[in-house]
């Protein structure tokens, strides 16, 4: 579903970024991205959803290359940054009419799908206020909304789980699962290891725009250990 | 609480005109921009001394020397008080920032006295820019005593704060008002715009009973609309009197200026606890109803909406962009009351009134248009149309057409007027009716060119965006400029062909920028 081959990623006037990743994210899979604060994770999730360009390398969605045809890959995915920040001005319920507008879901098909989401995350009372009312959490949960109104075949989260309450969470897993149950993917970016650990397939460790390691959940933290173990020891020896 | 006030001051003046992102940036392209548009604005601030010196130097010629001072006091106190009008206020409550001051121990009014403090730094800055040069003029022809150069710098310490007051104040008080109502931006226009009517009626009112200027009184224009500046704005006579060594007024000016002040801050203190604790705090009193409002819309439809909606949830935006519109019509009921044809015919040479009206109400429809800086506008929301399917043709499209859209009531008013007042023949009126919008969509498709150009995201106050922007001052201003050269083939031929062609050229000008437009990529910017 998503394929990223010798991705490099530089900020002007600094050396920070991404130097020639490559990592697969099959239909089915639940990818983590883990490793420390300014590792490159945001740097590579934001080259993948078109926020970013990048100097060289490849990233397919689909089989599409997104260089080649960004509107065509764009349809496939779904972004879910870290930081909520959209547009004020409008309600939540115009917020989500505009994203399924953008997407041409059929007015009957958001209907239920606004409810069937709105109701799990509790936010259908708030629907009709204005976003800027809205705490972070709230937002964050409109953000997930809208991301699935088109049913995604790739879902990509930047540490989605900050700012959102335990059920919340929960909620969120669950819709995950059903994504890659129906034949998505969705590779995600998270400082919580253990939830990495039970929620991800696979995983990938990324450290000063490096990766490290990647592969199976199983084949990399192996019997006996955690994620946290390998991470702390993968993270040191770099 | 001075500490408090200090060390916010010096919070918020720290990246006056960008100077700390300077300092500390490390991008090249990013200082390469900023030191580009210092050279334009150096460009322009000599621009502006050459105005002022030279303008000075005339009334020494002329034997007005004395009367420099109180012009250029009227003329800073009417600079500062009109864009104080439409910025102070969304300067003072802007939002940014609060949340964190708000979580120290800071008074609120320390928060709004340093915002103040920056303002009034700014304003001080523009008033020794525009009248350096002219004191200059002055002091090389009057040769004046060491008191005057004493008095000047209190003058200029103390000639800004006036004004910024009386701009201040009616903006706070209608900040505070607006802050009770959901659709705050609308409310908050409205009422400025009524405010702004109020002066125009005011000055208009004032003019009247001032003597009447005839040809023989043409020489002593100056001197009598100082004498009548002076009589409804005694700053200009006190600050006047000190090229005449009167330096009395110099007192009253520091007492009147110190007085204001504390009622400004009076009211501020008061009005901006309220105002920053109810931006957002409002919310919804309909209940969500799923029937009502989940509606399905076309994308480019659905886009524009959004642009209107984002549009009209700014005040400042409104503010900024609206004047060209009601600028427009204005100027079509002036056309058409007017005794316009008699006095073209007047003139040595021969113009084609019809087609001139046309093109001057689409040159002055031209002027700010919204698209100038509606890429800018999307501000830290902008990753979000970088991630959806939307082809460069809808998302620019829909900036164009919203720009447009929110001109074309105005001008096919205008347009129409014009056109029955000056009863063109049959083509003449079809080019007026097209011509105003042609030269429009060419305004409104320039400036959302020059704003691919000169993008800003990362804007912490709209106020930036919208008034201080590179791309607002050249978008907005440009546009109009490119619209009075098409112009000339119809001032100087005013045939109909003329006119033709003029738009044909502006019409492939148009076509060549959208194609330019629609190549931009969105990830790079």
């Amino acid at each position: 579903m998503l394929e990223i081959i010798n991705v490099t990623k530089r900020y002007p006037g600094s050396d920070k970024g991404i130097k020639n990743i490559s990592l697969s994210v099959r239909s089915g899979d639940i990818h983590a991205f883990i490793g420390p604060n300014g590792a490159g994770k945001t740097t590579l999730i934001k080259a993948v959803c078109g926020i970013h360009t990048f100097e060289s390398g490849e990233i397919r969605v689909g089989g599409v290359s997104i260089r080649e045809n960004p509107i065509a890959c764009k349809k496939m995915l779904a972004c879910i940054p870290d930081n909520p920040d959209i547009y004020e001005y409008l309600t939540g319920i115009q917020f989500l009419n505009f994203i399924a507008d953008v997407f041409e879901v059929e007015a009957d098909v958001r209907k239920q799908r606004i409810s069937r989401y709105a109701e799990a995350f509790e936010i259908t009372s708030a629907l009709g206020s204005l976003i800027s009312t809205y705490s972070h959490g709230m937002k964050q949960k409109l953000v997930i909304i809208a991301s699935l109104l088109h049913e995604p075949k790739l879902l990509i989260l930047d540490e989605p789980f900050v700012g959102l309450d335990p059920k919340a969470s929960v909620t969120l897993k669950g819709f995950m699962r059903e994504i890659c149950d129906q034949g998505g993917a969705i590779l995600y970016s998270t400082h919580v290891l253990e939830v990495a650990e039970k929620l991800s397939n696979r995983v990938s460790i990324i450290k000063d725009g490096v990766l490290l390691k990647t592969g199976d959940m199983d084949e990399i933290v192996g019997e006996g250990r955690t994620l946290e173990d390998i991470f702390m020891e993968v993270a040191a020896d770099a | 609480m001075l500490r408090e006030i200090g060390l916010l001051t010096r919070l918020e003046s720290l990246n006056l005109y960008g100077l700390n992102r300077f300092r500390h940036t490390t991008d090249k392209k990013e200082k390469r921009r900023i030191v580009l548009l210092s050279v334009a604005w150096a460009f322009v601030i000599l621009m502006v001394a050459g105005y002022t010196g030279g303008y000075a130097y005339a009334l020494c010629y002329l034997g007005l020397k004395d009367a420099i001072c109180a012009l250029f006091t009227v003329v800073i106190s009417l600079i500062i008080l009109f864009f104080g009008i439409f910025s102070s206020a969304p300067t003072l409550f802007r939002k940014n920032g609060v949340e964190v001051l708000s979580a120290l121990p800071v008074r609120p009014f320390s928060i709004a006295a340093s915002r103040l403090i920056r303002m009034y730094i700014e304003n001080v800055l523009l008033c020794a820019l525009v009248t350096l040069p002219a004191i200059g003029v002055f002091v090389y022809f009057a040769r004046p005593s060491v008191l005057f150069y004493l008095a000047w710098l209190i003058s200029v310490i103390f000639m800004p704060v006036i004004p910024m007051c009386l701009s201040l104040l009616p903006g706070a008080l209608i900040s505070m008002v607006s802050a009770m109502f959901k659709r705050k931006a609308i409310f908050q226009t409205a009422l400025t715009v009524l405010f702004i009517g109020f002066i125009f009626w005011g000055s208009a009112s004032l003019t009247r009973i001032e003597d009447e200027l005839t040809l023989e009184r043409i020489k002593s224009l100056t001197e009598t609309m100082l004498n009548a500046v002076k009589g409804v704005y005694p700053p200009a006579a006190w600050i006047g009197g000190i090229a005449q060594g009167a330096y009395e007024g110099v007192f009253a000016l520091i007492g009147v200026s110190l007085g204001l002040l504390g009622i400004t801050l009076f009211v501020v203190a008061r009005v901006f606890p309220f105002v920053v604790i109810s931006q957002g705090a409002r919310g919804s009193a309909k209940a969500f109803r799923a029937e009502k409002s989940v509606k399905a819309s076309l994308l480019l439809p659905a886009l524009i909406n959004r642009e209107f909606r984002r549009y009209f949830a700014s005040g400042i935006y409104m503010m900024n962009t609206f004047i060209s519109p009601i600028m427009t019509l204005a100027a079509a009921v002036m056309l058409s009351i007017g005794d316009v044809q008699t006095a073209v015919s007047a003139l040595p040479v021969d113009l084609n009134l019809p087609l001139i009206a046309a093109f001057l109400l689409g040159i002055i429809s031209s002027l700010m248009p919204p698209s100038a800086v509606s890429l800018s506008m999307e501000g830290k929301t902008w990753w979000l149309l970088k991630t959806l399917p939307i082809t460069n043709r809808h998302l620019f499209g829909a900036k164009i057409l919203m720009s447009v859209l929110l001109n074309a009531p105005f001008l096919l008013i205008a347009s129409i007027l014009t056109a029955i007042s000056l009863a063109p023949d049959a083509v003449s009126a079809v080019i007026m009716l097209i011509a105003p919008i042609l030269i429009n969509i060419f305004a409104c498709t320039w400036a959302l060119f020059i704003n691919t150009k000169f993008p800003r995201f990362d804007w912490e106050n709209e106020v930036y965006v919208v008034k201080q922007s590179a791309a607002a001052g050249i978008g907005g201003l440009t546009a109009p400029l490119i619209g009075i050269v098409s112009m000339i083939p119809v001032l100087v031929y005013g045939t109909i062909w003329a006119a033709a062609i003029a738009l044909f050229a502006l019409g492939t000008i148009t076509y060549i920028l959208l194609k330019v437009i629609f190549k931009v990529s969105p990830e790079k910017l």
